[in-house]
């Protein structure tokens, strides 16, 4: 910082040319509401300033300078005279520019309409915009082809991001690029920090970044301050979290009832329950409320003691560009708790970044950023312990002591009082950037950008004492000791860059562009855990109040380094005809020294066949473009020493003279695969860009197709080999797929509108895996999809003992009420032999959209998003009883199951099997018996903003105060039961709908 | 140019763990790779819960007991694995310990290699005990002629294994003095007695037992003098033991939570779900040396008296101070005294008073004190092979070769006396077997070994070998009647249970006295073996699946 402000002072000393003050104000053309935000440009140099909030501007230029070019997003760039009266009026007219637009590519920038690949780019609207937390959020149905799964709304979590579906067995997740730098993590970033967000889609696009660019590549542009920006911005933002959806379950006499029908379905001459306590169960409940099993209990309203959960943001920005120095500074704050106590995330995020222009040829950037994160969260999962607990249990004694519950496991005491797990993550990036262009048309950079991650974790779980209803101390206990488990992590990242970037026009309408560059990335990482068990007082949560007797400690680190030389060409004949080649060259650490160099090329092309005569006339067509590319791009990620077989330490016990005294083992436990190399995709993509009606429909379309082979991975080896599964290059992916993106965006009086929607679908294949196959209930095998479903096919349940006798079963067990599997391969028997491909389970359709109005000072969004077509599995925290051998009776099977109480009539309407544990491994077994249609539409955002005129506030010295009200989740429409959300698997923390309001005031 | 940010390199190697290049240099790594396996993981009896001795009220019963073990069984995948990662260590170090040579002593040398080839033949035993004919790897095998391979028959590993334990008995010691204690040339000899009698090879049996049973000086083998002692910390370095795995808390080598809590009583913060069956009970003879059903000492309603003192170690006696409390799961008997407490409280081993307390009644004792309860931990060592079973394995060898001699009746007296606390020429004291009757003395040893070994693991095994399971495996198992049904005059039981000649139990007679808590079925068309896994199948289509899997 220091370092910072001084360079701000050196720099500031410095004086220009002789100059001139002018002002002015720019308008709309149509409705001559004054336009924020444009840029103003002395042609020639890299000076020039921005309109503020009310549309003026004022800037200080050179008296020979004549004319100003004037630029704003959908708006036609203007060249303006500025030897006339002061103050300026410029108007500029509304027209769609899109394809104009810059876009951030592989180590530079491009026009949109030169794109030659599959390119996608959202701006900060689509980021920030959609009021969430993490920007991967953000990202849910924003891109065709890009694809966000969220599994839960707990406080802090986060999506995975899928490109394109999926390109290799093993990591699917694309890399992540930072202003230029890879980044472990996209949510490290304030998303209101966010200036665009671009996804290169296919190879030719991703070569560039060679090893690591096969599951696609992201990058994030940070927002910068522009020349003659000056504010101060705070942000406030409150909102409320409702969980959508909350699974229902048994009353307390239906669950005895039903826990009774098990028992005697698997044997039993009689259940637990005697039938009196559940005929009277309203009056015992009333006179012996503390004795089991005569409580009833709401056990996630017990736990879940806040039905909305609050969440708070706060943000300062400040804007500075004057002359030679440029910077912008934010500040986050976010915190998010949930619908119950100890748990909550908190993250600070700092970003400084700093533009400075040191003479003519040298400019430099200078951004620090750092993040923290400090998130809480019980031991045990309150959510899951609040679904399986039944009712019976009781919470609370009459007089409020904590009950014993479930023999001393009582998720709300857990809750309260049985520690949790802290954790905190701090992040410190610099990044350093020298810029120097000897000539004209040549750029020669230098970056270093040092990256450090310092996390800390302190896992508390503590005993609680209980006491029986009669006051007496109880012998149950939560847990047996009070442990402590701490951990430290450490991991440095240094990442250095040399390019060198020339591009020259050359008369008769030649453009060349050709970059070169080197890169090179190491990271180091550490890690230490220890623990003590055996606490005397629970609280004080620190190693050394812990028993000696009972401590552990281990540590681990590892390192690994990438090294590259990279270039790219580019060329285009009169913005008509278009070529680019990309070559990346790399060598990883994580190969053997003669598997370890891997090049990766690609090449794209594009027409512009709008450009051409023949179609310059139709009016209706503003831009066509067919572009088509093919490339190679690599995985590296496949652990850090996969070619080497790693000696395990391990303890054994021995006996000396009466004592155990440990002894130090080791083995090798992996099967090393030493020719382990690189594995390869390569993509062959064909697309149009399309722009009509004066650019107000834009629309982009891909269709590609893309092998992965040599893929890496732990593939099952025959268990008699002794060793753990070794990854190695094993195999052909296949994956074809198409993107379709539109746009519309109009103005009609002072009504600006958009309106967006993509959809997308990508299909694997596996061609060929060596032989071997990775099976379970997802299987990946030659022919199937990737994690296709694998099990039994099923044919209902068996209805009566004459179906069962003689019809294959897995087992004599299987009785009527079960689940009856067909005996595909004909043998007479059900074995594992008959399991069979059921479908994929990738998500496909993905589709997604938005409609944005602005009107006078009124701003509306929709954001929504879907997929068309899944096939889900009801997982067992939706649809099976007694989990646990105790859990709750989900509310989804009363009356739906198969039972002997029912008429045979309603037993063939069952859904559901009948209730056995015996049968757990019959019913519950992977078929499609369990398979729905998991499709779902889901409306993301909706948010309705109002900006107070500045003329109204003026005198206070604000620019302007816009205020909100925005929702997020609001709605889903879904096959699974009611009481469920279509993106949760199981008893994780509930996804949650947010309904956020807040205010931003620029000074 | 190459230096932007830490010159860094290409060529990283792990930085925490060595690895295999380099490995078994020395002799000290030699050793590691030894120790290795003397790791509980690699070391166990079967699960009792496999059997009608044990029940688990929670999880009702298991793939064995339920009848529905099939090839993709995680328990039967398991254990195929963990022998085979056994087998493949010693592999490894067989194939690769001359690099260490040089610097390793012959006699060391020759031990460790001992010792592992030991532990090859143990886990290969444990193979084909449980599935029969399996892959034989001796060396090193690469991913590539790995899918080539088939099934060996079991008795061509047989005769292997045999060969590796006398290798084993030849060259190890038979004691370590004050040294570390490794494995022995006892233990070869037990693995091989144990393997034989499982085989039927019953010459290999008796021999090797003989030799046990012959052993003198350092290292020789006796019976621990308490019979209850032995399975709690004070038995652990007994010289009763000739393979046990130590198990210790402070080293992170121990259970805690639910499964020791399922093992004591709910008075004292347990479950009682994990408990003794009926047919355990009624296994054990009365004083006079005879079953239950044929005794005049039995008496229906006081079962724990009369009876062979190993009941009452095993199985809580009724009416008793056990763990800090007195159990008595009479549904009557509303409140107890509890001597850790000093006062009457709550009885919760009683189904009128907590719902879930123990189905059969009963709890077990065997290996279990105080500090079960007082830690919700243990870390009893895990007994594998002790000198008993050595003399039980020599009598039922002989017994099946004809060969019944004094010997035979002395090696079952041996073990029957130390259970009556007593010397085994206090035939007063107990009831010493004296017939030499081959069909009776048949019935007792077995008989003996069930009661003797009860929770130790090897009456699955002996049902297996015995073809008892598909008669053991499908009666149900048997509980208390409900608080509400239990008539006060047949407490605990309504009379003498029937016992066949293969000591198996049958309470249908007695109706609604008793109460059915769950059904075992055991599909005798398969189950006497296990399957191969589904998944080795898959990968390698070459190796055949075991019948009606």
């Amino acid at each position: 910082m220091i370092f910072v402000l001084s360079m701000i002072l050196l720099l500031s000393n410095s004086s220009f040319a002789q100059t001139r003050i002018i002002r002015g104000t720019v308008t709309d053309n149509d409705s001559n509401v004054p336009l924020p935000g444009v840029s103003i440009l002395i042609p020639g140099t890299s000076s020039g300033t921005t309109t503020d909030d009310g549309g003026k501007f004022t800037l200080n230029i050179p008296v020979t300078t004549k004319i100003i070019t004037l630029s704003l997003v959908d708006y036609q760039a203007v060249e303006a005279d500025v030897t006339g009266n002061e103050p300026l009026v410029i108007k500029m007219k509304f027209g769609n520019r899109s394809m104009d637009e810059v876009v951030v590519i592989g180590y530079g920038t491009q026009k949109k309409k030169d794109l030659t690949g599959a390119v996608s780019t959202i701006g900060s609207k689509d980021v920030g915009g959609r009021q969430t937390i993490q920007v991967s959020e953000a990202l849910q149905g924003a891109i065709s082809g890009v694809s966000v799964t969220r599994s839960s709304g707990a406080p802090g979590s986060t999506g995975s991001i899928l490109i394109r579906g999926i390109t290799t067995l093993g990591t699917n997740s694309p890399l992540i690029i930072l202003d230029g730098v890879p980044v472990s993590n996209i949510d490290n970033v304030n998303p209101n920090d966010v200036e665009s967000v671009t996804v290169l889609k296919d190879a030719a696009s991703a070569a560039i970044y060679g090893s690591r660019g096969a599951a696609g590549v992201v990058l994030i542009s940070t927002k910068r301050a522009k020349e003659g920006q000056s504010s101060f911005e705070y942000n406030y933002e409150y909102g409320l979290q409702k969980a959508t959806a909350l699974p229902e379950y048994a009353s307390a006499p239906e669950y005895m009832r039903y826990f009774n029908e098990q028992q005697t379905n698997d044997g039993a001459s009689t259940g637990s329950y005697p039938q009196a306590f559940i005929d009277n169960f309203a009056d015992s409940n009333r006179l012996f409320p503390d004795k089991f099993p005569f409580a009833n209990t709401n056990w996630q309203k017990t736990v879940m003691t806040k039905d909305y959960a609050p969440r708070v943001r706060h943000d300062l920005v400040f804007t500075m560009g004057t002359g030679r120095v440029k910077t912008k500074a934010s500040i986050g704050y976010s915190k998010a708790d949930a619908f119950y106590v100890n748990n909550s995330y908190e993250r600070y995020l700092v970003r400084i970044n700093n533009d400075l222009q040191i003479n003519k040829k040298l400019s430099a950037n200078l951004d620090v950023a750092y993040k923290r994160t400090e998130s809480e969260a019980p031991v045990v999962n309150p959510i899951y312990e609040s679904r399986i607990m039944p009712s019976i249990y009781d919470n609370f004694y009459s007089d409020g002591r904590y009950a014993l519950a479930k023999d001393g496991r009582n998720p709300i005491a857990e809750l309260n009082n049985g520690g949790t797990t802290k954790t905190i993550y701090n992040q410190i990036v610099g990044r350093l950037v020298f810029r120097y262009k000897p000539i004209n048309d040549l750029v020669l950079t230098a970056l270093v950008s040092p990256s450090f991650d310092l996390d800390k974790s302190k896992a508390f779980s503590k005993k609680l004492s209980f006491t029986n209803p009669d006051g007496t101390a109880s012998s149950f206990s939560n847990r047996p000791r009070t442990i402590l488990n701490e951990g430290r992590n450490e991991t440095t990242v240094l990442t250095g860059q040399l390019l060198a970037d020339y591009n020259k026009q050359i008369t008769g309408g030649h453009s060349i562009g050709v970059l070169g560059g080197y890169e090179e990335i190491y990271n180091s990482f550490e890690n230490l855990t220890a623990s003590r068990s055996g606490f005397p007082l629970t609280d004080f949560p620190y190693l050394n109040s812990g028993s000696l007797e009972l401590r552990d400690n281990s540590g681990s680190a590892g390192e690994f380094a990438l090294r590259s030389f990279f270039g790219r060409v580019t060329y285009d004949f009169q913005n008509k005809y278009y070529i680019q080649g990309n070559l990346r060259y790399d060598k990883s650490s994580r190969f053997g020294k003669e598997y370890r160099d891997a090049l990766f090329p690609s090449v794209s092309a594009g027409w512009a066949i709008s450009e051409e005569n023949f179609l310059k006339e139709i009016s209706w067509l503003s831009f066509l473009k067919i572009r088509g590319s093919y490339g190679q791009v690599g995985n590296e990620r496949i652990g850090t020493y996969p070619y080497q077989a790693i000696i395990s330490f391990t303890n054994a016990l021995f006996y000396q003279n009466g004592v155990v005294i440990p002894l130090s083992g080791g083995a090798q436990t992996d099967y090393a695969v030493e020719n382990i190399s690189w594995e390869t995709t390569k993509t062959t993509d064909i697309g149009i860009d399309a722009a009509l009606f004066n650019n107000r429909l834009t629309l982009t379309a891909d269709y590609y197709k893309k092998t992965t082979s040599d893929i890496l991975l732990a593939l099952d080896i025959p268990l008699y080999l002794g060793f753990e599964k070794p990854s190695q290059n094993a195999g052909r992916l296949d994956v074809k797929g198409w993107e379709l993106e539109m746009g519309w965006k109009d103005k009609i009086g002072k009504l600006n509108y958009s309106v967006a929607f993509n959809l997308s679908d990508a299909r694997s294949e596996i061609i060929d895996l060596k032989g071997t196959q990775i099976l379970g209930a997802q299987s990946t095998i030659k022919g199937s999809e990737f994690n296709e479903w694998f099990g039994y096919r099923s044919n209902g349940l068996y209805q009566t003992a004459a179906d069962t006798v003689g019809s294959p079963r897995l087992n004599t067990n299987v009785s009527p009420g079960d689940v009856r599997y067909v005996d595909v391969n004909k043998d007479g028997k059900i074995t594992p032999d008959d399991k069979v491909l059921l479908g994929g389970s990738l998500p496909r359709y993905l589709y997604g959209g938005n409609i944005r109005v602005d009107y006078m000072n009124f701003d509306f969004g929709l954001v929504f998003q879907g997929i068309g077509k899944r096939n889900s599995r009801l997982s067992s925290d939706i649809v099976q009883p007694f989990a646990e051998a105790f859990g709750n009776v989900p509310k989804e099977l009363i009356g739906n199951f198969w039972s002997r109480n029912n008429k045979p009539e309603e037993n063939l309407q069952a859904r559901y099997p009948r209730l056995s544990t015996r049968s757990i491994s019959n019913n519950y077994e992977m078929s499609d018996f369990w398979l729905i249609d998991g499709s779902y539409f889901r409306i993301k955002n909706l948010t309705l903003g109002y900006t107070i005129r500045p003329e109204l506030i003026k005198r206070t010295g604000i620019q302007s105060l816009r205020v909100y009200i925005s929702a997020n989740d609001v709605f889903a429409k879904h096959n699974f039961p009611k009481y469920w959300d279509p993106e949760v698997g199981n008893s994780a923390y509930p996804m949650v709908t947010t309904i956020m309001a807040g205010a931003s005031v620029r000074f | 140019m190459a230096c932007l940010t830490a010159c860094s390199k290409l060529d990283l190697t792990p930085l925490s763990e060595p690895s295999t290049a380099s490995f078994y240099s020395n002799q000290t790594e030699l050793e590691l790779a030894v120790n290795d396996l003397y790791r509980l993981d690699f070391w166990s009896n079967d699960n009792e819960q496999f059997t009608d001795n044990y029940w688990h009220r929670g999880q009702l019963g298991n793939a064995v007991t339920f009848g529905t073990m099939n090839s993709e069984d995680a328990t039967a995948q398991a254990f195929w694995t963990i022998c085979y990662k056994a087998i493949a260590r010693v592999n490894t170090f067989i194939a690769n310990k001359d690099r260490a040579a040089a610097t390793t002593p012959p006699a060391v040398m020759t031990v460790l290699e001992a010792e592992m080839r030991l532990i090859r033949a143990y886990q290969f035993s444990r193979l084909i005990t449980h599935f029969g004919d399996v892959p034989f790897l001796l060396e090193p095998v690469l991913l590539e002629e790995s899918y080539g391979i088939g099934r060996t028959s079991k008795d061509e590993i047989l005769t292997f294994i045999f060969s590796e334990l006398d290798f084993a008995a030849a060259n190890l010691p038979q004691s370590y003095g004050s040294g570390v204690k490794r494995l022995t040339r006892g233990a070869a000899l037990a693995i091989k007695a144990r393997t034989a009698l499982y085989m039927g090879k019953f010459e290999i049996a008796r021999d090797a037992s003989f030799a046990i049973m012959q052993m003198t000086g350092a290292g020789a083998y006796t019976l621990h003098n308490d019979y209850s002692q032995l399975f709690l910390k004070a038995g652990e370095s007994s010289a009763e033991l000739i393979i046990s795995i130590p198990r210790d808390e402070a080293q992170k080598v121990f259970t805690s939570g639910g499964v020791v809590q399922d093992q004591t009583p709910r008075n004292a913060g347990g479950f009682g779900a994990q408990i003794p069956t009926r047919e355990m009970m009624d296994a054990y003879e009365c004083t006079d040396g005879k079953p239950i059903d044929e005794s005049s000492l039995y008496n229906p309603q006081d079962p724990f008296k009369n009876r062979d003192p190993r009941l009452r170690a095993t199985i809580v006696e009724f009416n008793t101070q056990w763990l800090g409390y007195s159990y008595q799961p009479h549904p009557d008997t509303l409140t107890v005294f509890s001597s850790k407490e000093n006062r009457r409280v709550s009885n919760r081993d009683n189904r009128s008073v907590a719902t879930f307390a123990s189905y059969t009644g009963f709890l077990w004792k065997k290996g279990i004190d105080q500090t079960w309860v007082d830690k919700v931990a243990e870390d009893n060592d895990a007994i594998i092979i002790r000198f008993a079973e050595i003399l039980l394995t020599y009598s039922e060898a002989k017994i099946e070769l004809g060969e019944i001699d004094a010997s035979v009746l002395n090696a079952l007296n041996l073990v029957r006396a130390r259970g009556y606390g007593v010397g085994v020429a206090q035939t007063s004291l107990y009831p010493a077997v004296t017939t030499i009757n081959a069909v009776e003395l048949k019935k007792i040893v077995r008989r003996e070994r069930r009661v003797e070994f009860a929770k130790e693991g090897l009456r699955y095994m002996d049902l297996i070998r015995w073809k008892l399971a598909e008669k053991a495996l499908t009666k149900p198992v048997i509980g208390l009647p409900d608080p509400g049904a239990q008539n006060r005059a047949k407490w605990p039981f309504p009379g003498a249970t029937p016992i066949d000649d293969d000591g198996i139990a049958d309470y249908s007679v007695f109706g609604n006295d008793v109460k059915v808590v769950a059904q075992r079925s055991f599909d005798k068309s398969r189950q006497y073996l296990w399957p191969v896994p589904a998944l080795e199948r898959r990968v390698n289509p070459n190796l055949t699946q075991n019948p009606n899997y």
